[in-house]
């Protein structure tokens, strides 16, 4: 009979190399939490040079706390250690989908990310003190000292590079952090096996370690919720918020100084150049209008168009309808959106409501009008948008505003999606509309149209708000003429029943992929 | 009829595409309620047994008729316009409408029949008033009517489920070899001749109402052969040209290709346009109701439902008739100057046992149709093209299902919430099979059908289902076989019997509402002008 003999003593060398390599993906562990905080951080709240230095520096002097209070830490180091590789891995492994789960659904997000980067700071700063006990019998103190940092910071270049180049484009943030939090509770599994000698109730110590293992592979498989890894793969930049709302998945992206705004998978906004976008949408209008107080926006739930409308001083009211009160919340409670909006769906003046565009206008009171109209839907790629841009919704339109009013349409790319463009022009012609479609150079989006309307012939508007920044009296004409790649042709009218919009929109956006 | 295994309920009713998919043993409890209704249950057959009390009470009016469908509705509609204003209108069932009724609920209404109204041509004068009625039309500048954009039928109007996936159009094109387009084209060739074609009189050769068509021999001779035995003439014989014709036989008269007269088959396809294009619709959430509850405004307090009519009898001036509460109660006599019998002519076999009725009633065959009413929570998933109005499935024997809230931007349910109204014509060859079948059907076994056929492109539609109610109509719409249309019993069967005059749909040999209104307004007419009542015909 043979008993179960105890693992050989390995010899000595061999073990020292395998704790030097787990004290290596511990320091590279550390450093991703750092970045990837930091990269939140500056994601979120913007400025990214005040918060990256805030969250390292916060980051490092935490480390220093854990250090310091590495030396209330006695006795049972081993398994001291492989307690505290578990609690980095949970609060680690977890940040990021904690932090991507609070961030636009609590009011003051920056208190969460602070008290998270201190927490996980504290407890990588524990991690090398008590490593450098665990090896102080092995080892020559010089010897140890030189070994262990050197390792250390070698992590620290691996993590670095990790991070931006394999982990972030592949994996996202939250599977990122739920990852690296993996290999923590992985280290420390195996450190059972390593120091198995030194810990005390092995077994009910490694089963801990595989609680956290499946907890966080829970996690990733959970992941799929918040994002899903195709999704990660469609965008350019990391995806730092996505909901599904009842009708629509809403996503930011952020990276390059810069925040982007995505509806079902179709770019809405560039924090860069949204200014173009919407400066051409709102001032024409407000140039056309006969009067400036009575102002509608369809659409454009995120403010941007609502915070140009607030820059006219006549304004008295104004009416947001936007169909998803998940956009309307996002742009109140997500930080970056409003501070790129200015607040203004908080403004007393703006009056929000979450209903469908067409109903809500079918439902008004036909004396009620509106001087001023901005209607910014998302393209006509689904009938369910579509139908916003039918004759249908341009009656209604027309019958709702004011006689010296006037309404700018986004009406898509002229260049990229021309029979898509001007078949709006022809349709809101059929309305009984007058058009003057112009149209304005965003770089995110390229070559952007627009439909100017009133209800009475009108010239080219002029007397813009003074102090834009792209817009001018001086460079306004332009917009409304159209070179020979943009010039006009023919099509049919949108209607309801047959939605022709969506198929040439579909047509001509297929031929460009 | 002995109970039926699941598979083979699922063969029965809806083929064997759909059975093939079935998981074999008992199902689990579905996670779902509902009930189950129906014209036929218990009411209309008591009809068959009344001997009838002596009437307690008698009264008089000028014209009773008897049935509040579309038929009775229009003949109503008719003398109100006319000026003839002290008729009754009796309706067996709790709502008017026939086999149009609707039906509400918390997100929106549907309609438990008919559901939908194409535009007519400008022909049908009827039709067209009727929709500037229902301020679904107006007069054009140029005389033409114009359709509000927002009762029109939106688009998408068609999908159609193939393999795995849904595809725009109700034709199945995925996956189609060239000689099927090639049969395609020549169906829609000839459709296109037939919709241009015009008679010596300057008629189309198929028009709705039907009245208003050519009777030129050589195209009434079509009604003599089968739809299965016309493509056959012309070569058409590939599963997916004989698919797409069949739906329309099974859509519009609850028949297989064998059993439909090819003269009714074209004319689905070629009465309505001029080009053979696809038709415009007027379609509303709740469907036909829409119009019933128009048509029953305007009858006002002269329309009485819940009233069961236990006999007609025509007098030597006038006629009498019997009615009694359907709940029970004392009868009332009721002699009227004329009487209009707005029911299907079995029914009115019953009522009025005359030997030519009677001979007529046997004829007259009605097919059984089975309806849900899916009330979801949340849309399924779904693959390909995006729900249209009209959702085919290639391969079943159902016909699909229509969506409530197609219509309509704001409905009274969460995001997502609709109702999908699907739709099973039995078309066994022999009716009263197929009556015994459905009547034989529990809620559970018609909500196993109805998840067995859908589950097919929506694989997780029980989990969306809220509740599921079943109507089984086990006499729902006439069945133009060959020969029936143009036969002797049909032609002759709309002429009245002394005073007694007769309106239904079935009287045309199709189940439109177009020839429900036709007949209702003539029968009307007929009558306006017996009391010489100076008026210009709207037929």
């Amino acid at each position: 009979m043979t008993s179960p003999s105890p693992p050989a003593a390995r010899p000595a060398a061999a073990r020292t190399t395998a704790l030097f390599t787990a004290v290596l993906l511990v320091s590279t562990c550390g450093l991703v939490y750092e970045l990837a905080a930091g990269a939140l951080a500056s994601y979120v709240l913007g400025d990214s040079v005040t918060q990256f230095s805030l969250v390292i520096g916060l980051y490092l002097s935490a480390m220093g706390l854990g250090a310091w209070l590495s030396r209330w830490i006695d006795g049972q180091l081993a398994r001291r250690f492989v307690d505290l590789e578990l609690a980095v891995a949970l609060v680690g492994g977890f940040s990021a989908p904690l932090l991507f789960l609070t961030f636009g659904r609590v009011a003051h997000f920056r208190p969460v990310l602070f008290a998270l980067v201190v927490l996980v700071g504290t407890l990588v700063g524990l991690e090398i003190p008590l490593f450098l006990r665990i090896l102080r019998q092995r080892l020559e103190f010089k010897e140890l000292v030189a070994k262990v940092l050197s390792v250390d910071y070698l992590g620290a270049l691996v993590g670095s590079l990790l991070f931006p180049l394999l982990l972030v484009p592949r994996l996202g943030l939250v599977r990122t952090s739920l990852a690296i939090g993996l290999v923590n509770a992985l280290v420390g599994l195996w450190t059972t096996w390593l120091l198995a000698e030194e810990i005390r109730g092995l077994p009910w110590v490694r089963a801990r370690c595989g609680a956290v293992v499946v907890l966080l592979l829970l996690g990733l498989a959970g992941a799929d919720r918040l994002t899903s890894l195709g999704e990660e793969a469609l965008f350019s930049d990391p995806i730092i918020y996505s909901r599904q709302s009842a009708y629509q998945r809403i996503v930011v992206t952020a990276g390059r100084g810069s925040f982007q705004l995505f509806l079902d998978g179709n770019l809405q906004f560039s924090s860069l150049d949204e200014y173009r976008y919407h400066e051409a949408l709102v001032h024409p209008a407000f140039a056309a209008a006969g009067r400036r107080e009575e102002v509608l926006v369809l659409g454009g739930g995120d403010g941007l168009a609502v915070r140009e409308v607030l820059r006219h001083p006549e304004v008295r009211r104004v009416t947001l309808v936007d169909i998803d009160p998940a956009m309307t919340a996002l742009a109140v409670d997500v930080p970056m959106v409003r501070q790129l909006n200015g607040g203004a769906l908080l403004d007393p003046r703006v009056q929000v409501v979450n209903e469908d565009a067409m109903a809500w206008l079918a439902a008004l009171p036909p004396g009620r009008r509106f001087d001023v109209v901005v209607v910014d839907f998302p393209d006509p790629n689904t009938f369910s948008v579509g139908k916003l841009y039918t004759t249908r919704f341009y009656r209604l339109l027309h019958d709702h505003l004011a006689p010296e009013g006037a309404a700018a349409i986004q009406s898509t790319s002229p260049l990229l999606a021309r029979t898509s463009f001007w078949c709006i022009a022809t349709t809101l012609e059929r309305a009984g509309l007058f058009v003057r479609p112009y149209h304005a150079a965003v770089p995110s989006f390229g070559e952007w149209g627009f439909s100017l309307v009133r209800r009475v012939p009108f010239a080219v508007p002029s007397g813009l708000l003074p102090g834009l920044r792209y817009l001018s009296d001086a460079v306004l004409p332009g917009l409304f003429e159209f070179g020979p790649d943009l010039s006009r042709v023919p099509a049919e009218v949108n209607r309801l029943d047959n939605q022709i919009l969506v198929h040439y929109y579909e047509a001509e956006w297929r031929r460009l992929e | 009829m002995t109970r039926l295994s699941r598979r083979e309920l699922l063969l029965t009713f809806l083929g064997p595409l759909v059975a093939a998919g079935c998981r074999s043993g008992r199902a689990p409890a579905l996670p779902f309620e509902g009930t189950v209704a129906g014209a036929d249950d218990g009411l209309g057959h008591r009809l068959r047994q009344a001997a009838g009390p002596e009437p307690a009470r008698s009264s008089r009016a000028e014209v009773v008729v008897v049935g509040g469908g579309l038929a009775g509705l229009s003949a109503a509609w008719r003398l109100s316009r006319a000026g003839l204003e002290d008729y009754r209108v009796l309706e067996l069932g709790a709502a008017p409408g026939g086999t149009s009724v609707g039906g509400t609920g918390p997100v929106t209404a549907f309609p438990w029949g008919a559901h939908y109204l194409p535009c007519p041509q400008p022909h049908a004068r009827a039709v067209e008033l009727l929709a500037e009625e229902l301020g679904a039309a107006r007069r054009g500048s140029d005389g033409r009517l114009v359709f509000d954009e927002a009762q029109l039928c939106r688009a998408p109007q068609e999908r159609v489920f193939v393999g795995d996936r849904w595809y725009e159009g109700l034709y199945p094109r995925a996956g189609a070899t060239a000689r099927d387009r090639e049969e395609l084209e020549l169906f829609q060739a000839e459709v296109r001749r037939l919709c241009a074609l015009r008679d010596a009189r300057g008629r189309r050769a198929f028009a709705v109402p039907m009245a208003h068509g050519s009777d030129d021999a050589d195209l009434t001779a079509l009604d003599r052969i089968s739809m299965a035995e016309w493509l056959e003439t012309r070569g058409l014989r590939g599963e997916r040209i004989r698919w797409f014709v069949e739906y329309g036989c099974r859509d519009d008269y609850g028949l297989g290709l064998a059993d439909t007269s090819a003269w009714a088959a074209l004319h689905y396809h070629a009465s309505r346009t001029d080009d053979g294009g696809p038709d415009d619709l007027l379609t509303w959430p709740e469907g036909n109701a829409r119009i019933v509850a128009h048509l029953a405004r305007r009858a006002g307090p002269r329309l009485a439902t819940g009233a069961l009519v236990t006999s007609v009898r025509p007098l030597a001036r006038g006629a009498e008739v019997v009615v009694a509460p359907a709940g029970g109660g004392p009868a009332e006599r009721i002699t009227a100057g004329q009487v209009v019998l707005a029911v299907p002519r079995t029914v009115a076999a019953r009522l009025l046992p005359h030997p030519r009725l009677q001979a007529e009633a046997r004829a007259f065959e009605a097919g059984a149709w089975l309806v849900a009413n899916l009330g979801l929570r949340r849309r399924p998933r779904s693959r390909g093209f995006p729900e249209a109005w009209d959702n085919v499935l290639h391969g079943s024997r159902s016909l699909g299902y229509v969506v409530a809230t197609h219509q309509v931007d704001r409905h009274g349910g969460p995001p997502g919430a609709t109702v999908w109204t699907w739709y099973l014509s039995l078309t066994a060859r022999d009716a009263g099979e197929a009556h015994r079948w459905l009547l034989g059907l529990s809620w559970r076994e018609a909500a196993e059908l109805v998840v067995a056929d859908l589950r097919r492109a929506h694989p997780d539609i029980e989990q969306c289902i809220e509740r599921l109610d079943v109507w089984r109509w086990g006499h729902a719409m006439i069945r133009p076989r060959p020969g029936f249309v143009f036969g002797p019993l049909r032609r002759g069967a709309a002429e009245p019997l002394g005073d007694v005059h007769f309106a239904h749909t079935d009287l045309s040999g199709l189940p439109l509402a177009e020839e429900a209104q036709w007949h209702g307004i003539r029968a009307a007419e007929e009558i306006l002008a017996r009391r010489r009542v100076r008026t210009d015909s709207l037929l």
